[in-house]
């Protein structure tokens, strides 16, 4: 056929005559100029598109006219009127490709057919997935950034460079002790806030965000999505959920930004709710797998633990919250090359976003945990919740590593690696304290994106869930290890 | 009519049309519309389990058994 004669059939296509009916008779209502054809505006508004409707409704006095039509033409179908249009557009482009493409088989496809084959298939799937897990969380973002990386910076330049430099200055040039420990010393914003967020941040988050763009271009989360969406029903998510949780073992914080994408406000609590209490970021993962790593028993009844915390939590709450149950469907990209551009870029932007957003708020961090030194608030509150250490078979001084735990979620758990290198923490007590930590509340930067995102009742409502659980399953966790005898 | 079925009733390796697309949810159908899965179009099964993926022409979809049974088929 020649480009004419298919050009010619093309400009020929005619929805059926109900539709070109009802398209004439709005056309006729329409005196106001749109930038696109009458016709245009005519079909989309038939299609009920809420965007046109609003502006045609502030220009036209006809708008009753107009709905009445379009009231007229919906009672002929038996389907919506948007369906009936795309279906019959549909028809047209079937007949029109038809008639000009040709496909053939091609080889060179076998092999990438191969791996979008066992990618989603659950018999190779779950071990490739878990072979991703592994080589691109941990041994990438867990050994090389949160290790190698974090203790040449923080170890090296920042520890025998970069403070020592600061807090002779601030001995030098500053008189008065507050102030000096405002900037510099052990909580300062530069000895501190600073160092925490170029030396610990900055790799961990760095090497997550790269490995995440690259599995992200690849194509390979939509298969991840599909391989749990089965599981993660029973917890009231859906497969693209696999997404902010995944993300939430890099930084939590961010994990509970991108749950914005989930599509019912019901989802979108539920995940919140499942990252602030069972997710542990990286750097907390971090310190937990240092401290715990000795001990491979007790990282497995921590990691077990979690996990039973997180599908039973889950579960409840997709039983207990209201709102319609989550769907699932996704486009499944062929796998592809990452692009360096892109992985770049990606991960560029996101770190950039994070320096803006989240390096602020652990500045500010730093400011209250001064705050509450030079008052005396964090000694009362730690004396105050010495108890409750106490009910969880742990000694008091793991009170104050949980109070430092919310201004950032590691230094919790760095507190109480402190306190088992000097052999205050025995095998059984660390594992009831890192599970507490782990379940325990949101770092400081986590809590205020909470409030932003899910506002203040929802935000409470977790927090006040959580800090009570997080303890109660400490102390069953404490009553089990007990009861079981285990001592390590 | 003859000869319809939803998918989640077909084998995989199936190949069947579309006949409909049988939802109440109005995004359900906007979404599945919008992904190019609608009548006419030739929709092969890929796999079940643990989610559902079809082809439909040159696109692979993946959708859980609610969404699977609201599409209707006709096989050949």
């Amino acid at each position: 056929m020649s480009k004419n004669e298919l050009l010619e059939n093309c400009n020929a296509f005619k929805y059926d005559d109900r539709i070109e009916k009802a398209i004439r008779e709005i056309e006729k209502n329409l005196k106001s100029n749109y930038n696109i054809s009458k016709r245009s505006v005519a079909l989309l508004l038939l299609q009920e598109d809420e965007e046109i409707k609003e502006i045609v409704k502030s220009r036209e006095s006809s708008f009753p006219e107009i709905s009445e039509i379009i009231k007229r033409t919906k009672m002929l179908f038996s389907e919506p009127l948007y369906y009936v249009i795309t279906v019959q557009r549909q028809k047209k482009v079937d007949e029109i490709v038809s008639k000009v493409v040709v496909t053939r088989r091609d080889s060179k496809k076998l092999i990438s057919n191969w791996l979008d084959r066992i990618t989603v298939q659950p018999l190779t799937g779950i071990p490739i997935l878990l072979l991703v897990l592994y080589f691109g969380l941990y041994k990438f973002v867990g050994e090389f950034g949160a290790g190698t990386l974090v203790d040449f910076i923080e170890g090296n330049i920042f520890e025998n460079y970069i403070n020592p430099w600061v807090n002779s200055l601030v001995t030098v040039y500053i008189s008065n002790e507050a102030i000096r420990e405002l900037l510099a010393m052990e909580y300062g914003i530069i000895t501190l806030g600073l160092r925490y967020a170029l030396a610990i941040i900055l790799p961990i988050v760095g090497t997550f965000f790269l490995m995440f763009s690259i599995i992200e271009d690849s194509g390979y989360l939509p298969r991840l999505a599909l391989l749990v969406d089965r599981l993660f029903k029973s917890i009231g998510l859906n497969g693209r959920a696999v997404i902010p949780m995944t993300l939430g073992f890099g930084c939590d914080t961010m994990a509970t930004l991108v749950s914005r994408t989930l599509e019912t406000r019901r989802e979108r609590v539920i995940a919140t709710l499942l990252l602030a209490l069972a997710i542990p970021c990286s750097a907390q993962l971090g310190v937990i797998m240092g401290m715990l790593s000795g001990k491979p028993a007790a990282l497995a009844v921590w990691a077990l633990f979690i996990a039973m915390v997180f599908v039973l939590v889950g579960y409840l709450a997709a039983q207990v919250l209201p709102g319609e149950k989550p769907v699932f469907y996704m486009e499944i990209p062929p796998l592809r090359w990452p692009r360096i551009g892109n992985i770049i870029e990606k991960t560029v932007s996101r770190m950039q976003w994070y320096f803006l957003e989240i390096v602020p708020v652990f500045i500010i961090a730093s400011v209250l945990i001064w705050i509450g030194r030079m008052t005396g608030v964090f000694d009362a509150i730690i004396r105050w919740s010495e108890p409750l250490m106490m009910a969880l078979g742990l000694p008091p001084e793991t009170a104050e590593a949980f109070l430092f735990g919310f201004f950032r979620r590691d230094y919790g758990a760095a507190g109480l690696y402190d306190l088992q290198k000097n052999g205050v923490l025995n095998g059984v007590q660390m594992t009831v304290a890192s599970v507490t930590l782990t379940l325990f509340v949101p770092c400081i930067a986590q809590f205020s994106v909470m409030l932003k995102e899910r506002g203040l009742k929802t935000t409470l409502a977790i927090v006040a869930f959580i800090f009570p659980f997080a303890f109660f399953a400490g102390y069953i966790l404490n009553l089990i290890l007990k009861a079981a005898g285990v001592a390590w | 009519m003859n000869g319809e079925r939803n998918l989640t009733e077909l084998k995989v390796g199936d190949d069947a049309t579309i006949a409909r697309i049988d939802s109440a949810d109005d995004k359900i159908l906007k979404k599945l519309m919008a992904l190019g899965v609608l009548p006419g179009m030739k929709v092969v099964l890929l796999q079940k389990f643990p989610s559902y993926v079809i082809k439909v022409g040159n696109t692979r979809i993946a959708a859980d058994e609610a969404i699977a049974r609201s599409i209707i088929v006709v096989k050949k």
